[in-house]
């Protein structure tokens, strides 16, 4: 019936000429009534960064399309800024998104609930309540979940154990309570995991403000980053910041043997390639995917993340439903806040269009990711992203990161520069 | 298993539907002859303050140590970014700004320019800064 009715509408459009549609959105637009004559419904899943604002701008860019955005009744920290309240520079109830504040519109509603299963041929969502919803068209931004039997022995004693506290929350401060209890000559692991995973550059912030936190108060303490890969995002400048500031910080690579292979827990003992580690605190941040609501739609197709059309993030597996934030493959961008508000937004453009029978745009596409190595220095690496025969790439030149040889100077406007646009993000996404 | 239509959706009666369908024809017809007929798609330059935002705050309006971009002359916008946007190598104060001004195009940096050159001090408190 609805569809039928969109059709009827479509039929109109096409029937008084493509150039004349929008008229026929902005009358209605403004009309009494006016959700009784929306020629659409998407349903947003998610509502983290990528969701929120898709939500947000699609209701703007798209009046005549009502929206709604379902969201987990739990609360929502941020995971951007999470390293900071890890090492007792913020509290993480400053992380909260409180969706109270969520911005009205007449054609946006924000709905709290689980959504349980989701069927990407009928664009159906099963709520834990027992309400379900259809639409339209749904966008699908779930995020990520941790691939639990990725390495040998992380059980849920393993977890415990060693919080990997990836997604922000209770474990972001318990993880600086932990720190806390650490003693002068102990020793700090953080292990990092293989690609592709949530913010490239956080364990080795998170490393980086780890080191200069035991440098205040552990000045005797050693940290020590077992990682999964060679090369990492913002290397050279992370590896400098390390060389100059932090002595007691190591960093092993898969070729040093800095791969996790098996967890004992009991032992309290991370086993690497060649060596065995028993330290007071570890972080072990585990292999990531996709969130299991997304892949059990079969909206990744096996792959562990979701293939999508870069221009309009629209599933290549099933028409109708769009996939955006990290749950998404959309490299070389990277799964990060930063990208996935930009995603939002694309997505949202692309949606507007196409809901009214027009090819979607070329999409809009940043990225920055800014990591502090210090409270007042900031790195950051920052790229625009263009579709270039139907694949996402780079924008020639207009990718890069901070100066190697920077001032002092410009690593302290780098590190505001990051809080400026953590506050806006945050009032971008979620009002 | 209960399915219920999506919250603040609701369209309770067929016959409601048909007549807002009509009410669309109608006022179609009155607006046909409006010359500011908005596009499907925002305009790309909506698109790229749109993509300001990110860093830049709603409307361009500024957080903390970002800079806001309202009220600012369009000489001003198109000066910074045509500098930027022209600058062959990073001249060791390499910026985020740098990088993004090269995926623009000339165009770009004119409307953006106009965009923020049209804008004043304040935006509205929640609102994504439609508009100046």
């Amino acid at each position: 019936m609805r569809l039928s009715r969109r059709r009827f509408l479509s039929g109109i459009a096409a029937g008084v000429g493509a150039g004349l549609a929008p008229a026929l959105v902005e009358a209605r637009g403004r009309a009494p009534g006016r959700r009784s004559a929306a020629t659409a419904r998407v349903l947003v899943i998610g509502g983290g960064f990528a969701g929120a604002t898709a939500a947000r701008y699609l209701a703007r860019w798209a009046p005549e399309v009502d929206v709604t955005l379902v969201t987990a009744p739990g609360p929502y920290w941020t995971c951007p800024f999470s390293n900071t309240a890890v090492v007792g520079l913020r509290d993480t109830d400053s992380l909260e998104i409180d969706y109270r504040a969520f911005p009205s519109r007449t054609n946006l509603a924000l709905l709290r609930g689980e959504v349980t299963d989701f069927d990407p041929v009928r664009r159906r969502a099963q709520l834990a309540d027992g309400r379900a919803f259809e639409a339209d068209r749904v966008i699908l931004a779930p995020g990520i979940e941790m691939i639990e039997d990725a390495i040998e022995g992380y059980d849920a004693a393993a977890r415990e154990r060693f919080p990997h506290a990836w997604e922000a929350g209770p474990a972001t401060g318990d993880l600086f309570q932990r720190l806390q209890a650490v003693p002068d000559g102990g020793l700090v692991v953080v292990t990092a995991p293989p690609n592709p995973y949530r913010c490239p550059p956080g364990p080795y912030e998170r490393a980086s403000l780890m080191a200069w936190w035991l440098q205040q108060h552990r000045p005797k303490a050693r940290l020590v980053i077992l990682d999964a890969k060679d090369r990492f995002t913002k290397d050279e400048l992370f590896r400098a910041a390390w060389s100059e500031r932090y002595p007691a910080l190591a960093w092993l690579g898969q070729a040093d043997g800095g791969t996790l292979r098996r967890i004992d827990s009991s032992a309290g003992t991370l086993h690497t390639d060649f060596d065995d580690w028993t330290p007071d605190l570890a972080c072990v941040i585990p292999p990531q995917r996709a969130a299991g609501l997304a892949r059990r739609a079969g909206l990744d197709g096996g792959l562990g993340w979701c293939p999508v059309n870069p221009t309009t993030f629209e599933s290549t597996l099933y028409p109708g439903v769009h996939v955006i934030g990290d749950a998404a493959i959309a490299n070389p961008m990277p799964k990060s806040a930063f990208a996935a508000n930009s995603q939002g937004k694309a997505c949202a453009a692309a949606i507007a269009a196409l809901v009214s029978g027009v090819p979607a745009p070329e999409p809009v596409l940043l990225n920055t990711c800014y990591s502090l190595v210090a409270p007042d220095a900031g790195i950051a690496i920052a790229a625009a992203y263009a579709v270039v025969d139907g694949a996402l790439t780079t924008v020639e030149g207009a990718s890069g990161i901070s100066p190697l040889d920077a001032t002092a100077e410009i690593r302290a406007l780098e590190a505001a520069h990051a809080h400026g646009w953590y506050r806006s993000v945050v009032t971008d996404a979620f009002g | 298993m209960p399915h219920a239509p999506l919250p603040g959706t609701a369209l309770p009666l067929r016959v409601p539907r048909a007549l807002g369908a009509l009410l669309g024809l109608l006022l179609l017809g009155a607006c046909v002859t409006t010359p500011a007929v908005p596009a499907a798609a925002p305009a790309r330059v909506e698109r790229l303050a749109a993509a300001c935002n990110g860093c830049h705050g709603p409307g361009g309006r500024g957080s903390e140590a970002m800079p806001s971009l309202r009220a600012r002359s369009p000489e001003w916008i198109a000066t910074r970014l045509e500098t930027w946007r022209s600058s062959a190598t990073p001249d060791g104060r390499d910026h985020v700004m740098v990088r993004f001004a090269r995926a623009l195009s000339a165009e770009d940096v004119a409307e953006l320019a106009e965009h923020y050159g049209r804008s004043g001090l304040n935006v509205p408190a929640d609102t994504l800064g439609e508009g100046p």
